[in-house]
Parts: C-alpha cells; structure tokens; sequence
C-alpha cells in the first residue's frame, strides 16, 4: 500500500475550487509537491492529516484513513506549516518539549528528544533564547525540531524554505534531504520552486489550481523523455557530419554545437569514430536531454 | 571526576506514547503555568501572584486577629468574614485574576498562530478547550477555593476541640469546594469566552471588565434607581456566581429577592452562552 494516497479528493472553500478530484498515490521516501501559489499543495497536506475534510474523495497515509484516523496519523506523522506559527515567549527548547509532550511522548523522554532534534537542525547554542529574538532561518529549524521531536515516520514539510534568504535556503534543503537520505523518515515537501524539490526528492508531484498535471519519480520522467547526446568540434563540422550520417546517426545543429538522438555507448562509441575518421577534434560531449524542469514546464502547459 | 560523553546523534523514537488525556494534561499543565507567569518575567509572575496573595488576605488577617486577641473580644473573631461572605469580599479580586488569566490562556496562541501546531498533533480543538478551561480554573481556585480552604484550616486549629470542630463542619468544607468551583467555573467560562473573540490581550481584558462592570450596573440602575423588578439583578453577571455560592452556606442571606433557582438559571444560561461562543470559535479550521 502507497505511503500517501488520494483518490477523487476534491475540496471547494466557497466559489474556489482548492482541489479537484486528486488521484495520486506516493510510495518515495522523499517527494515534492510542486505547484504556484494558491495551486492547492497546502490544502492537500492538511486533508492528508486530516486537519481540513475533503468534499469528496478518500485520503490515506501510512495505511490510515485521514477521514477517520486523524488522531493516530497526527501522532505518526510530523507537520511543519506554512508560515509563522511560533510562540514568542517560550524558549525552543521548552516549546518543543511542550509540542512532544503534546504528541503523547512522557516528559522526559520529551525533554531528551527536544535535545536531540534541536542539536540535528544546528539550534543546540540557542535552544535556550526565547523563540521571539529567533531570525526567520532559526524559526523555521524550530518548526522542523517540532515536527520531528516525537520520531515520526513521515513528515510534512509545507513551504519551509520560505521566507528564507539564499544560505538558509541551502541549509534547510540540506537539512531535508538528509531526512530521508540518511535518518530514513519519508518527507512530502511542498514548494513552488522546482529547484528545491528537485536537490530533495526522489519523486515529484505537480499540482495545477487543484489538479493534478504529472507524478512520479524524478529519474523516471526524465528517462521517460527521449535521450540525446550534445557535440561540439574544431576542424572540419561539416566532415564530422558526414561521417555521423555515414554511422546512421542525424545531427542536428543547436546554436555551436550539434544534437544526435541517443546517449547510449554506441551513440558514444559512433561520435569518436566520426570524429577520428574526419580530424574534428571533439570539444563537448554531454547530454542533451530535457531538464526536469523542461519536463515539468512541458506537462503544465499541455494540462 | 569522570566524563560523560553525551552521544546526540538523531535516533528513531520507540519508547512510550501516552493517549489523548495525557496530552490534555500536558496541555493544562503547561497552560496554567504560564497563566501564573511561572517560566516568564517577573511582571507576568506578579499580577496574578499578587492577586492570589491580595484574596489570602481577609483570612490571614481574621486568623491573625483570633491568634493574637482572641481574649479580649466576646464573639468569636471568625464570624466577621464568615464562609459564605468571603466571596464578596474578595470578588473585586476574583474579577480582576480572571481578567488577567483567561486572556493570557487563549489570545498568544491565536496571536502567533500557534493554534496550526496544536491542532496538528493529538490535541483536537475540543481537548484544546478542555485543557484552556482547567487551566483556567487552577488560578482561580487560588482566589476563589484556597484562600476559604485556608480560613477553615485556621478555625479547626484555633478551636478548643480542633477534631471536634472538624467533625462539626465537614458540610462546611464540601460547600467551601462547592463553592469555589461554581465561582471559578463561571469566571473561568465566561473569561475564555471573551478572550476568544479577539488575539488581543488588552482587549480582551477590556471586554471581560468592561462587560461585568457594564452588567453590573445595568443590573443595580434597573432596580435601585428604575424601580425594575427585583429579578433585573440578574443582569448583574459577577453577582450571580457569588450569590449562588453564598446561597450554598445554610447561612445565605436571601437579600437580593431573587429565588435561588432564578438566580441557578442565570448561572446555567450563562455558562451555556459561554460554552456555545468557545465552541464556535474554536470549531475547527475546516468546519
């Protein structure tokens, strides 16, 4: 049974539709749900921890049922929201203590794991200021040590790079990636940059004004695109053309350089014979595959 | 001395995880706490502190009056401030603590949006209140149940026959319970109620003042100075929990006119319009 499931969700807050009739099913440790703004990422989170109830359509997580089993998902699953939702009084530590002891955990296995989680998010010298004197990067560790202090299997991680300037960007994608690389905890990542989904998941799903547009692993949909390879040479182009085309290859020019279908080791092999045979010295040979970016842009301007 | 090499590496939890009434409890726990400003400032620890002490007050000074001149006076000191009169000596006090507790329960986790956390845990809306309004009721107590508690502490100890005096007045200390808690429920009740509508502190104290001294007045304007009926002292709403308490005592007065089941209905109407506000307002985000 898939991790994460929705089937025919569909949710409307008075005449905006969030979610229309989601299906989709996540078995990855990590994946992204990629969408713009108002594109319904949040919304499906919240209806997968069964804080926000779908008009229609059936959520699972973990192999609970979001409509019925919100208690237990919420004790299994860690969440990180959007935006600011921080005490300012309390220090981090006492505050994540407090959200521990919240999910069921005795106090002083709390007061251990506050210790822990804020040591793994780099807030052990802070942990005891309070959250009000905390800058937007150290706010956002604190709402990631809350959604993991009480050792959750999955966590949901909305938007965390928001807010956040280019080097607590890097490391908090660096902090999620290490979620699921190296402390085994599934992560749903939501973000409108396809970049950060990109560095952190292994699989990604798009949301379009509450539809879905594409799903799946990142390296399947771009070995789902056609291979190609790239060649630039010196010498003689118009030789090493012909001795591609001699080798049942098509070159196609692309600004300095030319493109053949293909990027396996016979394409390879076939490019440095051609290249030989003419005397073009070879001066790039990569791929010229679609980016992942390409691939997603392409599948929501065709939805 | 030895060292101890402490090893912080992030590990998967597997130990213990308590049900829901735990959590409610950690959430009353931590909740009340900082009502009384523990883990906080030192001005956030004064006012409600302070007020405690103020409300110990009448009974500390009758307690002392009867330890240091009980000789020379023919009545028994402690019939000053008797039970059921307690109450309204100190309601200024009780007023002024539930205006100073309740929104300092509800209006920061509005304010900072703590409520998206909270309610992404085990803790449901509904357990959320129920934790806000025992949490509530734990300073209140202080005013409302202690300061009696510690009254009749000194009456069994000052008596001739202290086990005698207990055996005598054990009604006495199920009403002084009784007593305490229908006054801080109803304080407690309608001070969260009005604290829910707003994520301002201030205003919420404002209002809850406002509203009782507002209430008060209409009530006393009605009767004393309209000629209404006697029953418009009901609209009186700090009145009302310190009259029933009071009518708890075998010695109630009946001063204000009004039966006592006029005086029960109000209470109940008001806890209900109380409850209703607070479960509207915290009905859920999706609902």
């Amino acid at each position: 049974m898939a991790a994460i499931r929705a089937e025919g969700v569909s949710k409307r807050y008075g005449t905006v539709e969030a979610l229309r009739d989601v299906t989709v099913a996540v078995d990855e440790t990590a994946t992204g749900l990629l969408g713009a703004n108002g594109a319904g990422k949040s919304t499906l989170m919240r209806a997968l921890l069964g804080l926000v109830r779908p008009d229609a359509g059936s959520l699972g997580i973990l192999g609970l049922d979001a409509a019925h089993d919100g208690d237990a998902i919420r004790r299994r699953v860690g969440y990180m929201p959007e935006g600011h939702c921080l005490p300012r009084e309390p220090s981090a530590h006492a505050f994540v203590v407090h959200l521990a002891e919240l999910r069921g955990l005795p106090r002083r296995a709390a007061v251990l794991r506050a210790s822990e989680v804020l040591f793994q998010v780099g807030l052990e010298e802070e942990r005891s200021r309070p959250i009000g004197t905390f800058s937007t990067g150290m706010r956002q560790r604190v709402k990631l040590a809350q959604a993991l202090v009480h050792g959750p299997e999955l966590v949901v991680l909305d938007e965390p790079t928001a807010g956040l300037d280019p080097a607590g960007r890097e490391e908090m994608l660096r902090l999620v990636r290490r979620l699921s690389a190296e402390l085994g905890i599934r992560v749903l990542f939501s973000s409108h940059v396809l970049e950060d989904v990109a560095r952190t998941c292994d699989a990604v799903v798009v949301l379009r004004d509450g539809e879905v547009v594409t799903a799946g692993r990142l390296d399947a949909l771009q070995g789902a695109s056609t291979a190609a390879t790239a060649v630039r040479v010196s010498g003689d182009a118009a030789a090493f053309c012909s001795a591609l085309e001699r080798r049942g290859l098509e070159p196609v020019a692309a600004g300095d350089r030319y493109v053949v279908q293909g990027a396996d080791a016979a394409v390879f092999d076939a490019i440095r014979d051609a290249a030989a045979e003419s005397g073009a010295g070879l001066r790039l040979l990569a791929p010229a595959s679609p980016t992942i970016e390409d691939i997603l842009v392409g599948a929501m301007e065709e939805a | 001395m030895g060292t101890r090499v402490e090893d912080l590496r992030y590990t998967s939890y597997d130990g213990e995880r308590r049900g829901s009434v735990a959590c409610v409890a950690a959430l009353t726990r931590q909740s009340a706490l900082h009502a009384l400003g523990f883990g906080r400032s030192w001005r956030a620890k004064f006012i409600p502190l302070g007020l405690i002490a103020l409300c110990f007050g009448p009974a500390i000074v009758v307690l002392g009056l009867r330890a240091l001149f009980a000789q020379q006076f023919p009545e028994p000191l402690t019939d000053l401030v008797p039970y059921e009169a307690y109450y309204n000596v100190i309601s200024i006090g009780i007023l002024a603590l539930a205006g100073v507790v309740a929104p300092d329960l509800l209006c920061p986790d509005r304010r900072d949006r703590v409520l998206d956390l909270y309610f992404a845990t085990a803790v449901s809306p509904r357990q959320y209140l129920v934790a806000k309004l025992a949490a509530a009721l734990v300073p209140l107590l202080g005013v409302t149940l202690a300061p009696v508690l510690f009254l009749f502490g000194g009456n069994v100890l000052f008596a001739l026959h202290p086990f005698g005096y207990l055996q005598d007045h054990l009604g006495d200390l199920a009403r002084i319970v009784t007593a305490g808690f229908v006054i801080a429920s109803f304080y407690g009740l309608l001070g969260l109620a009005a604290s829910s509508l707003t994520a301002r502190r201030a205003f919420a104290m404002g209002g809850l003042v406002g509203l009782l001294i507002a209430s008060s007045a209409t009530g006393g304007v009605l009767v004393e100075g309209l000629g209404a009926d006697s029953s418009a002292q009901l609209l009186a709403l700090p009145a009302i929990p310190i009259v029933l308490a009071e009518r708890i005592f075998p010695d109630g007065d009946d001063l204000v006119g009004v039966g006592t089941a006029g005086w029960l209905l109000a209470y109940a109407a008001v806890c209900v319009v109380a409850l209703a506000v607070l479960l509207f307002r915290y009905r859920g985000s999706d609902e």
